[in-house]
């Protein structure tokens, strides 16, 4: 039950993201994810309370990757990721690349990743099929 | 006028066509054959004659069709940002 809420929640969140990706001019969103502004509500956490909070970040952003459907995108559930991992202060970067599709079309794709270890908050370029272009 | 590339711009090779991302618009560029071996040409800062001398040495391609292509390129470039020009030094 409570995760349902929390998965309801992060959908509107991600949808509310995907809204303003919509809408903002580019420079805006992308002056957005650089400062990201949010980072002043940040809670400091005991170390266990925010490996906890991790886990259950990590779960909503699998099941959001893995069930998303009309307005969300990559880099709305990245961003949305973003804000929530900043907020119990988990330090996460996200990449910017262009993947490509098995009939040739090129796709840029947004992924969210732990700095430290590497580790995929939101999928990655598939092997072989993408390049990295940057980082913020 | 010297062409250079925007040291702003971040490129990457896919597919052996460049990509380009331009992080303070937030642009993604993909470019073309023509476009991306312009690109690779311009690893240092070139005049477009120079360019297009390379271009001709180094693929079979007549001289109107070669400079007609170079310059709608550089100038779709500039306009967007990922080339820019540079007074001579």
């Amino acid at each position: 039950m409570k995760r349902t809420l929390a998965y309801g929640g992060f959908c509107l969140l991600d949808h509310g993201v995907w809204l303003l990706i919509q809408l903002l001019p580019g420079p805006v969103l992308i002056g957005l994810a650089r400062q990201r502004p949010w980072q002043r509500l940040k809670r400091s956490l005991p170390p266990l309370a925010q490996q906890h909070w991790q886990a259950r970040i990590d779960w909503l952003l699998r099941t959001r990757c893995r069930l998303a459907g009309w307005g969300s995108t990559c880099l709305s559930r990245s961003l949305s990721g973003r804000m929530l991992l900043d907020l119990i202060g988990v330090a996460n970067e996200l990449h910017l690349g262009m993947s490509k599709f098995s009939d040739g079309r090129k796709v840029p794709h947004a992924w969210l990743v732990e700095p430290s270890s590497g580790r995929l908050f939101t999928p990655g370029l598939t092997p072989n099929a993408g390049v990295h272009l940057t980082q913020l | 006028m010297l062409i250079a590339r925007n040291p702003e711009v971040c490129a990457a090779e896919l597919d052996g066509e460049i990509c380009l991302f331009e992080p303070v618009k937030a642009e993604y560029l993909n470019l073309n054959g023509t476009g991306s071996a312009i690109w690779n040409l311009l690893e240092e800062p070139a005049e477009v004659d120079q360019l297009l001398a390379s271009l001709q040495g180094r693929y079979a391609v007549d001289p109107d069709t070669c400079r007609q292509e170079t310059e709608a390129f550089i100038s779709e470039a500039l306009k967007s940002g990922m080339l820019q020009e540079q007074p001579p030094a």
